[in-house]
């Protein structure tokens, strides 16, 4: 603790000599700091540097930061990018966790083109749902949240999809271990009409469908045996149609989907009836989201964007089994579970800068039109001994929770160029949920940039964010089984409180030094306190939920150098996570992603046109769970001194890649990527359990021994990418 | 190339997905602490409670007892003998406990006595298969933000001798076994409604903790299956309105028993609810209504 503190105490110290010293060396050079400021509206979101914003916690990364570094299962991955990040838990190894400056997971706003996204996820949390190869760039906030945004709690992950190109045809394919790609853009009509589509869909099913096909036929199976199929895909398009200079359309679908069955059929032996048992799996889940955006410019001051949108979440699960015993009885049961979230919604966003005063306003609506659905259905039917049972409430999916929700908002933000070297962004966002119950809230959002000199700036923000669903849960995975709700008359909205501030800096050339420090609080926030392991009751949900209060607060660190060839960059963060939750426990309590301390090392080199290299190692203390820690005399009970009271081995893991580039003989570009995630193979806990020591009875030293379970070894990937 | 896939192949197989990991820190010696205060009777439990890993040391274990163990009402001392305070307390009173012992910190824990559940009607009726529809009505105020926890009594008589099933012989004035069942967690169940009723899953928990939504507009109605195998069998209710401290305690032992995935850290932890600061346990307070016998 000690060696902390002298550390954190160390490089606040070096951080802050170094920019006096800069500060006192350099020469002022106001007029390109004031034209460096405005024009982060014009340039390239990509290459503004982070200290030229007025906002905290704003990290951008562009296609080429996204494509570049090593890939599990051969697939870039958005969300697995954004877990490196400093002040972001990554949750279970290899999920799709993003637990942003202390939150629950479910508490990001994921937008596609600017339409809201309820399901990343494929495969349970393998991979993410944003194809890299349209992504044109992504702005991650972790604190600082324009007015503009609002929702969720915790981050806002703005993703966009490239426009076509307009002059000419060109694409991707990629193979992959477990999925392949294909990208093709181009235009309709020259300079005017463009579309860019891409597909990727795991493949596996396409081989392991015939195999079990054969597998079943080599041991005799006929009618019976093993069948089923997994797989992913994901779809995206876009239209953009410019009008003129000034107006420009743009229509975008995507549709992301995940399909599991799994079906087994045999014969029983029992007594001399003939029998048998069936079993019939189908899980279905996925996202759609359909969109039109219009760009226009009515002056050179005033820009415009108008967005109608339709997004889509569902799932569906089903399962049947049948137990046919000949004469002697059967027993037939079913369960059946669909949910989804639909919105239909329109933004309405302009930007007006008038010319000379030193203002740059953003102002608009949006408003959604919601629907959450849940039903359930179960059905046992026992046919014993000339008796018939039912149990349940049939399959008709009679249980049912369903409401229609009306959320709406308007925001005006004004980033203020107040002196040549200050830049203070005001907003105010008033939001209103209308479901059994009306809630509305309004959202004060402050954001100030003072720039020391050209290279230093120091920030401070402060936010206040509203959400209106819930996450119903029973289990921290990404499960299909999970569902959204509103907030209702018997669950309040969510509110997080959030400051931040701190130093950004590029001391030397291709340098970078970023220091940040958040305080976070969060309240209203619902936790699962019932016994159901997948499905907890739609009838009454809120009841099965608790609410509580969380808190965070930290520092993260980014200190990069950067030049064409490469880069390196170190992010660390150390951090504290609480909850209170009065029902669970008395005190403010460490969450179960309270990691203390977080490392990222991120190196890639160019070799040559050739050859790339690029190697990332991460370290964090483990993540936490619940142990007995005590027990009484004369009693067999175990007793917790607190929840989440036992931190796991700490994680750490290397993950290397080499990009090896080339020319077809026909003179296409090729890509072979290698990477290797885990490269030692180093076991990382991802659950654990307490248990009896095997080796130890009862020699009174005590008997009970804590043991993780890494499940994930090294995992060597291959891709090929063929550019056209 | 062929030789890297050994390698590869090797360190796969290496692997190994099994990392112990020490649980040696995780906690020291505390003082467990129960206490379940009534308006007739007290009783209180404290206990030495060792981390359930690392050294024992058995002997301290047994033979410990409490330097002090301070309990007042109001502020006057109560006397507590052999864990019990048979004297009258104040419905509003507030109960504080302190205690201490040799190498373990102290531990205090307060709770105020809640007042007895105001029934407004009892109800018993005979249906079909030798079942007894139970009804307790409450106004409406009485339900929201409160608990009430349920008791039945069973007094069998066969060939002349009397059983009763389970805590107390003949009624429930003697509470000495309430505070008790704060530890057993196999015999607090939350549920026990139509549902279990018509899957003929009828249980006989010694106290059943009802849920707020359990009551329909201020009444609570459940089932008894009479039992013919005795001469003559007679029933009693009783209903007992628990603290919050009970009530967060009583479900978090319930949850405990058998949400594995919680130990693993899978759902959420939400077994490990006390009051006593210092150490663990509960310090709660109850009032009870009881029915006349009825069913004979």
């Amino acid at each position: 603790m000690k060696h902390n503190t002298i550390l954190r105490v160390l490089a606040l110290a070096v951080s802050i000599l170094a920019s006096v010293a800069h500060v006192a060396a350099q020469e002022w050079d106001y007029d390109s700091a004031w034209e460096d400021t405005l024009q982060t509206s014009r340039v390239s979101a990509v290459k503004e540097k982070i200290r030229n914003t007025t906002q905290t916690g704003l990290m951008r990364l562009d296609s080429r930061k996204l494509n570049a570094g090593y890939a599990v299962f051969g697939t870039p991955d958005v969300i697995k990018t954004l877990q490196l990040m400093p002040g972001v838990a990554a949750g279970s190894e290899l999920m799709s966790g993003l637990y942003v400056h202390g939150g629950d997971g479910y508490d990001n706003l994921f937008l596609l083109d600017g339409v809201p996204l309820y399901n990343i996820s494929h495969f349970g949390g393998l991979f993410s749902s944003f194809n890299t190869d349209v992504i044109d760039n992504l702005d991650f906030y972790k604190s600082g949240f324009p007015a503009r945004f609002g929702g969720k709690l915790s981050s806002v992950v703005d993703v966009q999809t490239r426009e076509g190109n307009m002059q000419k045809w060109s694409g991707s394919a990629s193979i992959g271990l477990i999925d392949g790609r294909l990208q093709v853009e181009g235009p309709l009509v020259k300079g005017k009409t463009s579309i860019n589509v891409a597909l990727r869909r795991t493949w596996l099913d396409l081989i392991t469908t015939p195999i079990i096909k054969y597998a079943n036929i080599v041991y005799k199976m006929g009618d019976n045996g093993f069948g089923g199929h997994s797989f992913m895909q994901d779809f995206n398009a876009g239209l953009t149609h410019r009008f003129s200079e000034r107006s420009k359309l743009n229509l975008r679908f995507f549709s992301g989907k995940d399909d599991l069955a799994f079906d087994y059929k045999d014969n029983l032996d029992f007594e001399d009836d003939p029998s048998w048992f069936s079993l019939d799996t189908n899980v279905g889940w996925g996202s759609t989201t359909a969109s039109a955006t219009w760009d226009y410019e009515f002056s050179k001051g005033l820009t415009s964007k108008l967005l109608a949108y339709w997004t889509q979440s569902k799932s569906d699960i089903a399962y049947k089994m049948i137990v046919d015993l000949g004469e002697s009885g059967s027993m037939d049961m079913h369960d059946e579970n669909i949910s989804y979230v639909r919105d239909l919604g329109v933004n309405y966003d302009f930007v007006w800068t008038p010319q000379g005063d030193g203002h740059r306003v953003r102002y608009g609506a949006t408003g959604q039109l919601h629907r959450f659905h849940s039903s359930r259905g179960f059905s046992l039917t026992n046919k014993f001994g000339g008796m018939e049972t039912t149990e349940g409430e049939g399959i008709s999916l009679p249980e049912k929770q369903s409401y229609p929700g009306l959320e709406a908002a308007a925001y005006l933000e004004d980033e203020w160029f107040l002196r040549y070297n200050i830049t203070l962004n005001t907003g105010l966002r008033v939001s209103a949920f209308n479901t059994d119950k009306f809630y509305s809230s309004i959202e004060p959002r402050v954001a100030l940039k003072w720039l020391l000199a050209r290279d230093y700036s120091l920030k401070a923000s402060y936010t206040r964010m509203t959400q209106y669903v819930h996450l119903v849960s029973a289990i921290y995975m990404d499960l299909p089984s999970n569902c959204w709700m509103p907030s209702t008359a018997g669950a309040a909205p969510m509110y997080s409180d959030q400051i931040a501030g701190g130093l950004y800096s590029t001391p030397w050339k291709d340098v970078t030094l970023n220091i940040e420090g958040w305080f976070k609080t969060m309240d209203g926030i619902l936790a699962y306190n019932g016994s159901n392991m997948f499905y907890p009751p739609l009838t009454g949900w809120e009841q099965t939920f608790v609410s509580g209060k969380g808190k965070s607060y930290g520092l993260e660190a980014e200190l990069s150098w950067n030049v064409d060839r490469g880069s390196l960059a170190a992010y660390y963060t150390l951090s504290r996570n609480l909850r209170k939750f009065d029902e669970f426990y008395q005190f403010w309590y460490r969450d179960r992603n309270d990691n203390k301390h977080k490392l990222n090392l991120v190196a890639s080199w160019k070799v040559s046109d050739k050859l790339d290299f690029f190697a990332n190692w991460n370290y964090h203390s483990g993540n936490r769970v619940t142990f007995p820690t005590h027990v009484t005399e004369g009693s067999d009970n175990f007793l917790y001194d607190a929840p989440y009271n036992t931190k796991m081995p700490d994680y750490h893991r290397l993950d290397l890649g080499a990009n090896f580039n080339g020319h077809t003989r026909k003179g296409r570009d090729y890509t072979i990527n290698l990477s290797v995630y885990n490269a030692y193979n180093h076991a990382n806990a991802a659950i654990a359990t307490f248990d009896t020591d095997d080796n130890d009875n009862y020699s009174g030293t005590g008997y009970y021994v804590g043991t993780a379970y890494g499940l994930v070894p090294i995992l060597p990937t291959l891709s090929y990418t063929l550019h056209f | 190339m062929k030789r890297l896939y050994h390698i590869l192949l090797l360190a796969l197989t290496a692997a190994s997905c099994e990392i112990p990991f020490s649980l040696e820190d995780n906690a020291s010696p505390c003082i467990y602490l129960q206490c379940m205060a009534g308006v007739d009777s007290t009783s209180i439990d404290i206990r030495y409670a060792r981390p359930a890993v690392g050294q024992r040391e058995q002997e301290k274990e047994a033979t410990w007892t409490p330097d002090f163990l301070e309990v007042s009402a109001g502020g006057r001392p109560l006397a507590i003998v052999g864990g019990k305070y048979y004297g009258h307390l104040e419905e509003g009173e507030k109960i504080s406990v302190r205690a201490g012992g040799e190498g373990l910190k102290d531990v205090t824990a307060e709770t105020v006595i809640v007042p007895a559940p105001k029934v407004k009607g009892f109800d018993v009726q005979h249906l079909p298969d030798s079942i007894m529809k139970v009804k307790i009505s409450l106004d409406r105020e009485d339900v929201p933000g409160k608990h009430y926890a349920l008791q039945i009594i069973r007094e069998d008589t066969w060939d002349s001798f009397v059983y009763t099933s389970f805590l107390s012989p003949v009624s429930f004035i003697n509470l000495d076994e309430v505070g008790s069942f704060l530890s057993d967690q196999s015999k607090v169940q939350v549920y026990m409604n139509d549902g279990l009723l018509s899957l003929k899953q009828f249980r006989e928990d010694l106290v059943t903790l009802l849920e707020e939504d359990s009551w329909k507009n201020g009444e609570y109605s459940f089932y008894i299956p009479m039992d013919l195998n005795y001469d003559q069998s007679r029933y009693r209710v009783v209903l007992m309105r628990v603290s919050d401290e009970f009530y967060h305690y009583a479900r978090s032992i319930y949850r405990g028993g058998f949400d594995f995935l919680s130990n693993m850290g899978m759902t959420p932890a939400n077994f490990c609810w006390s009051n006593v600061k210092g150490g663990l346990g509960c310090v709660a307070s109850f009032s009870s209504w009881s029915s006349e016998w009825f069913g004979d």
